[in-house]
C-alpha cells in the first residue's frame, strides 16, 4: 500500500512536469519535456556513457566511505580506552561537522591538486564527522551490563569490540551511515562540478556540468534523476537489506 | 557465629566503599564481612541504598575495594571471571543481537574452546531444557517475555559452571507468579547441581523462601546488622512463627 502510495506520488509529479513542458508558458530551451528527459536517459544508458559515469561516482563514493568507516571504528576504538581522548575528539567533531566540504575544497587542491585524491578527501570530510558523532552516541548509549557479562565471561578487548561495541552502536552506525552517505553525495557532486570546470574527466556531477555547457537542458535533468534514483535505491534496498539483518531482526530499531 | 566457616568459599572481611559524587563522599560499605560456604544460598537483604548491590558487585570483582580483604578459595578477587557469574536485575542482559541458543553457548564455547560444535549444542540445549526453554533457542531476546529472558540469563550464567552464582534481584522485573515460578526453578536446579549462591534481595518473602542463610543489612550505616539460619527455605508464607520471624526482620531492616 505505502509502496503504491509512493508510486504514485511520483507519477502525479512526472505528469505536472509534464504538463508545465507541454502548456507552452515555459521556454522548451530551458524546460524539457518528460519525454526528452526519458530519451537523454535512454541514450546515455544505451551509449554507455551514463553507466560509465555513475560507476565512477559510486566508486569515489565508495572508497571514500569505506575510509570514513574504518577511521571512525578506530578512533571510537581509543575513545573507549582514554576518556580525556573522547572529549577531544567531540569538541573536533563540533568543529568540523558544520563546515561545508566545498569550503575546504580550495585549500584542498592546493594540498594534492585535482583529482580523485581530492574528490576522496571532501568526500571523507563530509561522511567521516557525521558517523563520528553519531557512533559517540552510540557508545554512550551500551548499557553497562553488556560490557559487565563480557568482563564476567572472559571476553578480550578485541572481543569486547567485535561483540559487543559493534552490535550494540549498530542502530546508531547505520543511521551515521545515511547521513554520511547523503553528505557523501553532496560533497561527490559540488567537487566534479568545480573539477569539472578544471577540465577534469568524471562522474555524474561532471555529466551535469558539461550537459549546461551544450545547453542539453534533458541532458542535466536526466542527470539529477539519475541521482534521485540512486539515492532511493541505496536508502530502499542497500540499508533496507542491512536494517531488515540486523537492527530490526534483533529488535534494536526504534 | 563464629569466626572461619567450615568449607568457605568466599571470605570478605571488613570491606570498606564509598561512592564519590559532586566533590562528596559517601559511605556505602563499612565493616562489612561474610563467609560463603560451599553449596548454600545466602542472601543478601535490605532495602534500596543500603549498599547490598554494591557488595555484590564487589564479590563479583566489578568493583574494587578501598581496605578490607576479599579471598576466594584464599586467594584475592583481581576482577570479574567464570569464579563468580552475576545474573542481574536488568531484563535487558540477553545480547539482543545474538539467539537465544547462542547467548546461551557463548559462555560455553569460552569455557571449553576447542570443543565440537555438537559438545555446545548439547550442553546449550542441556541448559535451555532446565530452564524451561527448550525449543525457544532460535528465538531472538526481544520475541520473549522478560520471565523467558530472566529465564535465559540463567541459563546463560549456569552455562559457564560458575563456581558461585551471584544474583541481584533478578526476580524482581518480573511479575509475582513469575517471580513464583522463578524462585522454584533456582531453588530445583540449586538441589540438583549444588550451587552456591550469593542473592540480592529486598524481598523478606524471596529470602525466607530461597535461603540457607539470610545476612540483614542496615539501612543507613552499610553494616550488616545480623546474619540468621534461616529455616524457612521452601516453605511458602504459613504460621504464626513466620509471620514473626518476617516482621522482626521487617524492624531490623528499617531502621
Amino acid at each position: 500500500m505505502k509502496k503504491i502510495k509512493g508510486l504514485g506520488i511520483v507519477i502525479l509529479i512526472i505528469a505536472l512536469w509534464q504538463a508545465c513542458a507541454v502548456s507552452g508558458c515555459l521556454n522548451p530551451m530551458v524546460f524539457p519535456s518528460a519525454f526528452e528527459v526519458a530519451e537523454s536517459l535512454r541514450e546515455g544508458i544505451l551509449e554507455g556513457n551514463l553507466i560509465v559515469q555513475i560507476l565512477y561516482s559510486l566508486e569515489l563514493i565508495g572508497k571514500g566511505l569505506l575510509i570514513s568507516v574504518i577511521l571512525a571504528m578506530c578512533v571510537g576504538y581509543v575513545c573507549l580506552k582514554a576518556s580525556g581522548f573522547e572529549k577531544a575528539v567531540k569538541t573536533i567533531v563540533t568543529l568540523l561537522h558544520p563546515l561545508p566540504g566545498v569550503a575546504l575544497l580550495p585549500l584542498v587542491i592546493l594540498w594534492v591538486g585535482t583529482g580523485k585524491t581530492a574528490i576522496t578527501i571532501i568526500i571523507v570530510h563530509g561522511a567521516f564527522w557525521p558517523l563520528m558523532q553519531n557512533l559517540l552516541s552510540g557508545m554512550e548509549s551500551i548499557p553497562d551490563i553488556y560490557f559487565k557479562v563480557g568482563d564476567n565471561y572472559g571476553f578480550s578487548t578485541s572481543e569486547k569490540i567485535i561483540r559487543i561495541l559493534i552490535p550494540a552502536t549498530a542502530p546508531f552506525l547505520i543511521a551515521g551511515l545515511k547521513i554520511a552517505w547523503a553528505r557523501a553525495w553532496r560533497a561527490l557532486i559540488s567537487a566534479e562540478m568545480i573539477f569539472g570546470a578544471a577540465g577534469l574527466a568524471g562522474g555524474i556531477g561532471w555529466a551535469i556540468y558539461r550537459s549546461r555547457v551544450f545547453m542539453d537542458v534533458a541532458g542535466i535533468v536526466s542527470g539529477l534523476a539519475v541521482i534521485i534514483i540512486i539515492g532511493i535505491v541505496v536508502e530502499k534496498f542497500v540499508f533496507g537489506f542491512i536494517e531488515k539483518r540486523t537492527i530490526k531482526k534483533w529488535g534494536m530499531a526504534e | 557465629m563464629g569466626n572461619g566457616r567450615m568449607n568457605a568459599v568466599l571470605k570478605a572481611r571488613n570491606i570498606e566503599k564509598h561512592y564519590v559524587k559532586d566533590g562528596a563522599s559517601k559511605l556505602i560499605l563499612k565493616g562489612f564481612s561474610l563467609e560463603v560456604e560451599k553449596g548454600e544460598v545466602l542472601s543478601i537483604l535490605g532495602e534500596s541504598g543500603c549498599g547490598k548491590t554494591t557488595a555484590l558487585n564487589i564479590l563479583g570483582g566489578f568493583e574494587e575495594i578501598e581496605s578490607g580483604e576479599l579471598l576466594l578459595y584464599g586467594k584475592p578477587i583481581k576482577g570479574p571471571s567464570f569464579l563468580a557469574v552475576m545474573v542481574f536485575q536488568d531484563n535487558q542482559q540477553l545480547f539482543p543481537w545474538l539467539r537465544l541458543g547462542e547467548n546461551v553457548a557463548m559462555p560455553v564455547r569460552k569455557r571449553h574452546e576447542k570443543s565440537s560444535a555438537a559438545f555446545y549444542d548439547e550442553k546449550t540445549s542441556d541448559m535451555l531444557s532446565r530452564v524451561g526453554l527448550k525449543g525457544y533457542g532460535n528465538y531472538f531476546p526481544h520475541e520473549l517475555s522478560g520471565g523467558m529472558r530472566q529465564r535465559g540469563a540463567l541459563a546463560r550464567a549456569l552455562a559457564s559452571e560458575p563456581d558461585i552464582l551471584l544474583m541481584d534481584e533478578p526476580f524482581a522485573s518480573v511479575d509475582a507468579i513469575t517471580r513464583e515460578s522463578l524462585q522454584d526453578l533456582l531453588l530445583g536446579i540449586w538441589k540438583e547441581k549444588d550451587l552456591t549462591v550469593v542473592f540480592v534481595t529486598h524481598d523478606i518473602e524471596e529470602a525466607l523462601y530461597i535461603s540457607d542463610r539470610i545476612l540483614i543489612m542496615s539501612k543507613e550505616s552499610g553494616k550488616v546488622k545480623r546474619i540468621i539460619n534461616n529455616r524457612w527455605k521452601g516453605i511458602r508464607k504459613t504460621g504464626e512463627a513466620y509471620f514473626d520471624e518476617k516482621e522482626k526482620i521487617k524492624k531490623d531492616i528499617t531502621v
